[in-house]
């Protein structure tokens, strides 16, 4: 029985403002799971009902041709889109969060950030810069807390600093911290947007197009990167990726995307990292 | 000696204002093109508050900020939907509107002959008459407020909003409240520019709404652009350049009609010239686009 079976499928989703909602019967890894996602633009159907069951720890391999909707599911699961018709619902350490009610900054704070296919680092920022600009809950965000209770504000900013140079350490950009954002190549910036989403703490990481754009030596330093985060950090990660030969040997599950609807493989021979 | 305080008031009130506008647009890369509107909301309540009420002074300028800042929804929410063009032509529209309430609100605001006898500044039993006490006494104001925009900058409510800058959609995917960001943003330089708009009520002594036009606003806005923006030296810089370049142009002793004009024509030869030669400004690190 999977962790998600233990979850009654009719239990209320919370409502907006108070999306989170606290229930006991939920896994103790975030859980993904969409049903009959559907989508048309402009009268063409881009998703006819797609089910997707994701599990923390889980890399899953999302395929397809170009335009098949690979980057529009992931646009809706990361609240930048509306679907027509579903639902998804992510269940994570005693919450459950109604996917398709959420603004995106919700998201990634409630669990579920995603990878952009064209980078989108901060430009004008430093690496470190970049990533502590992810951190989760910052009470200097409010420009009253940050003027007035400096103390705490101080202190949460080491912690954050710390947490953000770990991240950098383990994708290999730590002696990078210092540099802008836009003297970076391509691999190195894909590496600072991956430390950056960790950085959110979300437990569901969308990747459009990681391997995108690396020599075949950086893929595959990212590729097992990538495969020791899922087994120590349990995090589960959906990937859209062109690059299969490079990525399916960490994958557990291949997705294929085909005229909007998603078939599913469980695939066998993972290489786990430890 | 009177000549050269009363230039240095002018500046102290001005760098409250352009370094205001900076939050806006340097730090949060959103152009603002209503200051001046919000200038002229922070003037009248003061001097309303000043004149009909008989409050104090910080009282009048206190509440002045916050009216100002109450009333940056109107930008601010529309902020949340529109970018870009579209947002500056809502805030174009903004300025118009509060323009318009303050001209034609006779009732309250005396409409097109303003408000007069306006009380200099004071304290307790104390009134800032001279030029020079005056000097100082705005001067503490725009240092403390300076240095609150200096920290700010470097403070995580600075870096949230230097990633909205650089990328809204990013910054939203990676948890931060952009909208909340911008009614953050647009409420503290409102408020801030409030208070400059009180000040400047209580040094001039009357106030009617064409100092609170669009030209005032574009003024503002090329103050922020000539002298640079993304840091707190580019708009001082920028209030000090175009609060001497009319001073400047005295000297030339051109005939009133022509002044003006001269005036209007130097401040356009001097955008031009920035945006081929130097777009970050004459002191800023920021490039808006």
């Amino acid at each position: 029985m999977s962790n998600y079976a233990v979850m009654s499928q009719t239990e209320p989703v919370a409502p907006r403002g108070a999306a989170v909602d606290q229930t006991e019967a939920v896994p103790a890894k975030a859980h993904l799971r969409a049903e009959g996602l559907a989508i048309a633009f402009g009268g063409q159907h881009v998703l006819r009902g797609v089910d997707l069951d994701l599990t923390g720890g889980q890399i899953a391999l999302l395929r397809g041709p170009n335009g098949c909707g690979k980057t529009t599911l992931l646009n809706i699961l990361s609240g930048f889109l509306k679907p027509d018709a579903g639902t998804a619902t992510l269940a994570f350490n005693g919450t459950r969060v109604n996917v398709l009610r959420e603004t995106p900054n919700r998201l990634a704070r409630l669990g579920i950030a995603r990878l952009w296919q064209d980078i989108r680092l901060f430009p004008t920022m430093t690496v470190l810069e970049n990533v502590l600009a992810a951190s989760p809950h910052v009470l200097g965000i409010n420009p009253a807390v940050a003027l007035f209770a400096l103390g705490r504000v101080k202190r949460q900013e080491r912690a954050f600093r710390e947490q953000a140079l770990r991240w950098l350490d383990l994708l290999g950009m730590a002696d990078r911290a210092a540099s802008s954002g836009d003297k970076l190549s391509v691999g190195q910036s894909k590496r600072v947007a991956i430390a950056r989403l960790l950085q959110t703490g979300a437990q569901v990481l969308l990747l459009d197009e990681p391997l995108a754009g690396l020599d075949r030596e950086s893929a595959e330093k990212l590729v097992h990167d990538l495969n020791r985060l899922a087994d120590t950090t349990h995090k589960a990660m959906l990937i859209v990726e062109h690059n299969h030969d490079a990525i399916t040997s960490v994958c557990d599950i291949r997705l294929t995307l085909e005229d909007g609807r998603l078939h599913r493989e469980e695939l066998e021979g993972k290489q786990w990292a430890c | 000696m009177n000549y050269v305080f009363h230039l240095l008031i002018y500046f102290e009130i001005y760098a409250i204002v352009a370094l205001s506008l900076n939050l806006l647009i340097g730090y949060g890369g959103l152009l603002q093109v209503a200051h001046a509107a919000y200038y002229g909301i922070g003037a009248y309540t003061a001097a309303l508050l000043w004149t009909k009420l008989g409050w104090g002074f910080f009282p009048g300028l206190a509440v002045g900020a916050l009216a100002a800042g109450v009333l940056s929804l109107l930008v601010s929410l529309p902020a949340w939907r529109f970018k870009g063009d579209y947002f500056v032509m809502i805030s174009i529209a903004v300025q118009t509107l509060i323009y318009a309430v303050l001209y034609n609100w006779t009732e309250l605001t005396n409409g097109p002959f303003g408000i007069s006898g306006i009380s200099r500044p004071g304290i307790g039993g104390y009134t800032f008459v001279t030029t020079s006490s005056v000097v100082v006494l705005y001067g503490v104001l725009a240092v403390g407020l300076g240095l609150v925009m200096a920290f700010l900058k470097w403070s995580p409510f600075g870096r949230a909003l230097q990633a909205m800058r650089d990328d809204d959609l990013a910054a939203r995917s990676v948890g931060l409240p952009v909208d909340l960001l911008k009614l953050q943003a647009f409420a503290l330089a409102s408020a801030m520019v409030g208070i400059a708009g009180g000040l400047y009520a209580a040094y001039v002594s009357y106030i009617d709404p064409t100092s609170f036009s669009l030209n005032e606003s574009i003024l503002m806005l090329s103050m922020v652009i000539i002298g640079g923006t993304g840091n707190v030296r580019g708009p001082l810089t920028g209030a000090a350049v175009l609060i001497l370049l009319p001073e400047a142009l005295r000297f030339l002793y051109l005939p009133d009609a022509v002044a003006a004009n001269v005036r209007l024509l130097a401040y356009g030869l001097l955008l031009v010239l920035m945006m081929h030669l130097r777009p970050q400004g004459l002191a800023g690190t920021y490039r808006y686009q």
